[in-house]
């Protein structure tokens, strides 16, 4: 009697748990897990074998990773080619693009082309800012000696966690800017382990936990975007170009004359030719502290009004929105050739991993 | 407070709470009668007093012209009533829109108003007028209770945005227990799953690529163009048919009955055909107090076409104060008017009806073209679409978007479905309880799982309604799996909150 009573809710418990398998099944194909690990740039050694992730949600495509979460250009290294960096956030992760379609691996092939002998590692971390590029430069310098490192900038990154984000920028007492990270809290951290665990291995899980965090919902192990201190907002109170500047100084700080930057403008679809107010404020701190910067404005607007077409936007998604498309990768490509000075093809670094 | 909120989700919950532990079913009205004041005045407090002083108005004005024997009297209440409820709609939503079309047609600069808008200022004041002229006509008896009135006023669940009520429904529903119950509960929540899948899987997905193509059409290609108009009449649809099934779905578990309000609309093979499938609430209401009056088809061939030009203009005005509306409205009166001329012509076998396909292509383009005015802000954006549609200048940004190729087979296999479950509808004897297409009832039977399977036709799709059961959780999982991957998260308002 018990047994029958029990039958159904054991049969939609099969029901539920089919259709969840199967959600998880029809996922696969279309997408991976990324987890956003944090430096450990001096463990990067060379690999046999990338790690493929897959996205759909914005732009269709297959992106390659070295174990250290270099994104790979899809070209043959050059061995004992110098190494130019670029680092930035999903800009430079570019989940959306194919590998050759990626800004290093256009500026890369540009390069070569013209002579140079360079292998482009490009760095992308989604959600990063200025002080992760900051904290990160030594180990990027010790590991790779790049004859430059253009930082890929956007509006995003002139927020108000500069200076009490979970990763911020100190001055030391010589006046050099340097990043500091918070301890994270051990159960917080174990907590996150397990989430990151859980969501490493399911996709369905990886996409919900996403479309949660998206929502602007808490969720514990869902990465570290844009996670910022919980009291003060030291830099949030100073204007737009004091920002930049501090921004500026704090990368010319940590990688010297190597530094490049270029920012991504947002051109729309229609109209947007003045510079937005963070590109005034990131073009004038290059001109006050002497960095060799660029902007993709001009040749975003030119291509948009010649060969009518946008540097945003997927057949996914918004056209003119969102992150830059393999136009925007290529264009983006072009503005950082005038930036990079001919590599010396004598200068050797160790061995490339692409 | 919108549908697809958090809020409103809370806000349900705690009303079913509330009925469900409310001893009598006074106690359970009065309650829904809070709850749908907390509902409208989480707006704006003070907009309740412009809901609930017309309809005092209105509730005295009924009476008199019920009890009054005297023409006079019943037409002067009448007049009273009308000039109310017409002079706040006229005052809250027209008056900064005339004083602008004026002074611009004069030439003086005059301020803006800066009225705000009451939200479902033209629903409820319909839903009001349509009471006191039915009980004008002796129709209907006036409501004996202020209480009862009351509820059917403000009644939440389509308060806002329709479908628009008229008493003779809603008032006789009044005896009802309103106890929640696991049947209405399952069907209910059925209807609202359907228009959630709407709003959030479709209108909203398809949202941002129309709003972007119609914010700057004169840079994209025709292609483009054409393509956004096509999503912008899907967005239109899924989300105003999809506010209604919440709107039916959420009244249904409460106890109460909601008239459907789309029927399948762009399967409709002339225009006439087309208004009778969407937004029927408000054709019937246009019907009914509208063109009816204004003589309908009883003064003659040339007087039934501007008759319906005439309602159709008015009903423009309806949506919007804006000319653009009014175009819209003018042109679907002008569709309407050249419709029942041809089909004049067709009875007196002077003109040959069109083959299905063609009435239905020739009446899906029209209605898209319409559309083009009903969406763009003014009409130089208007007639730069059209110019893009009609591939006069068509060179621009080319975009394919992959959410419209995706989403249009499930519109299509949605009204496909609905197609079935009408036809067996209008052949079956109880049309409110069909029984499932045969090969449907056969998978379940095979299947060895019980189902009923309740075909929603007005809504465009089945809908199955599980009994715990293998197939049935498995369905009700992968469509909330669907949800919760698919909806946009930034979702956008209702389009019918406006008006």
């Amino acid at each position: 009697m018990k047994a029958r009573s029990s039958r159904p809710w054991l049969l939609s418990g099969v029901g539920v748990a089919g259709a969840v398998l199967a959600a998880e099944l029809a996922l696969r194909p279309l997408t991976t897990p990324l987890d956003n690990v944090w430096v450990p740039i001096p463990r990067e050694n060379p690999i046999t074998r990338p790690r493929e992730v897959r996205r759909f949600t914005e732009g269709i495509a297959a992106s390659h990773f070295s174990r250290a979460r270099a994104r790979l250009t899809g070209n043959r290294p050059f061995a004992g080619g110098a190494t130019g960096l670029i680092l930035g956030d999903s800009y430079v992760e570019a989940v959306q693009v194919p590998d050759d379609k990626t800004m290093g691996s256009f500026l890369e092939r540009s390069l070569r082309s013209a002579g140079s002998r360079v292998n482009v590692r490009q760095y992308g971390w989604s959600g990063a800012d200025v002080p992760q590029y900051v904290q990160v430069a030594p180990a990027l310098i010790r590991r790779w000696d790049p004859a430059w490192v253009v930082v890929v900038i956007t509006a995003n990154d002139l927020g108000p966690d500069l200076l009490d984000g979970r990763i911020r920028l100190v001055r030391s007492p010589d006046g050099r800017w340097g990043a500091t990270a918070d301890t994270p809290d051990r159960r917080a951290s174990r907590l996150r382990r397990i989430a990151e665990a859980a969501l490493s291995r399911s996709v369905l899980l990886y996409h919900l936990s996403k479309r949660i965090q998206e929502a602007g919902l808490p969720l514990v192990g869902a990465g570290d975007e844009g996670a910022a201190g919980p009291a003060s907002t030291q830099a949030g109170g100073l204007p737009l170009q004091e920002r930049a500047r501090l921004a500026l100084a704090a990368l010319r700080d940590a990688y010297g004359d190597r530094l490049r930057v270029l920012f991504i403008a947002d051109v729309g679809v229609d109209g947007m030719s003045r510079n937005s107010p963070a590109e005034e404020a990131v073009l004038a701190a290059c001109d006050t502290l002497g960095i060799r910067c660029a902007d993709t404005r001009a040749l975003m607007i030119r291509d948009r009004l010649d060969s009518l077409r946008l540097a945003r936007g997927f057949i996914n998604s918004v056209p003119g929105l969102g992150h830059i498309n393999a136009l925007g990768h290529e264009l983006a490509a072009r503005a950082m050739l005038g930036l990079v000075s001919p590599v010396s093809p004598a200068v050797r670094t160790p061995a490339s991993e692409n | 407070m919108v549908f697809t909120s958090w809020a409103f989700v809370l806000f349900f919950a705690v009303v079913l709470l509330g009925l469900r532990i409310a001893p009598t079913r006074t106690w359970r009205q009065a309650l829904l009668l809070l709850a749908s004041c907390f509902f409208y005045a989480y707006w704006n407090a003070w907009y309740l007093l412009l809901l609930l002083t017309p309809s005092a108005i209105d509730y005295i004005a009924a009476k008199r012209i019920e009890e009054s024997e005297d023409p006079r009297i019943r037409k002067r209440w009448l007049l009273f009533s009308l000039t109310t409820n017409l002079g706040l709609l006229g005052y809250f939503k027209y008056a900064d829109f005339f004083v602008q079309s004026f002074s611009s047609l004069l030439g003086i600069e005059a301020r803006h108003l800066d009225i705000l808008l009451p939200v479902g200022i033209s629903f409820y004041t319909f839903k009001t007028l349509s009471y006191v002229i039915d009980v004008y006509r002796r129709e209907m008896r006036a409501s004996r209770s202020l209480w009862r009135y009351a509820m059917f006023v403000t009644y939440f669940p389509e308060l806002v945005a329709g479908p628009i009520v008229r008493a003779s429904v809603f008032l006789p529903q009044m005896g009802r227990s309103l106890r929640p119950s696991w049947p209405r509960a399952w069907i209910g929540s059925q209807a609202i799953l359907l228009g959630v899948t709407k709003k959030l899987v479709i209108a909203d997905r398809l949202a941002p690529f129309a709003d972007s193509v119609f914010a700057a059409p004169a840079n994209f290609s025709s292609a483009t163009v054409v393509s956004a108009v096509i999503a912008y009449s899907l967005q239109i649809y899924c989300d105003f048919s999809g506010y209604s099934d919440i709107a039916i779905g959420v009244s249904r578990i409460i106890g109460y009955d909601l008239p459907e309000n789309f029927n399948m609309p762009y399967r409709a093979t002339s225009i006439t055909d087309f208004w009778r499938r969407w937004h029927m609430t408000l054709s019937q209401w246009l019907r009914d107090y509208l063109y009816i009056p204004l003589g309908g088809n009883r003064k003659g061939k040339w007087r039934t076409y501007l008759n319906l030009f005439l309602t159709m203009l008015l009903g423009g005005l309806w949506h919007g104060a804006n000319w653009t509306f009014v175009f819209w409205g003018f042109l679907h009166g002008v569709g309407l008017a050249v419709h029942k001329g041809r089909m004049d012509l067709i009875k007196k076998g002077r003109a040959k009806p069109l083959p299905p396909v063609v009435g239905w292509l020739l009446t899906y383009a029209f209605v898209c073209f319409a559309w083009v005015f009903f969406r763009a802000k003014d009409f130089r954006t208007a007639m730069v679409i059209v110019r893009k549609i009609l591939w006069i200048d068509s060179p621009g940004i080319d975009h394919f978007y992959l959410p419209l190729a995706l989403l249009l087979p499930l519109v299509v296999l949605g009204h496909w479905l609905g197609e079935i479950a009408s036809r067996q509808a209008e052949a079956g004897t109880d049309p409110g309880w069909v029984p499932a297409p045969g090969w449907a009832a056969r998978i379940w039977e095979r299947a060895g799982t019980r189902f009923a399977v309740r075909p929603h036709p007005a809504a465009g799709l089945y809908v199955l309604l599980p009994v715990p059961g293998l197939l049935g959780s498995f369905v009700l999982t992968t469509w909330l799996l669907l949800i919760a991957l698919f909806a946009a998260i930034e979702s956008s308002p209702f389009i019918y909150f406006q008006f």
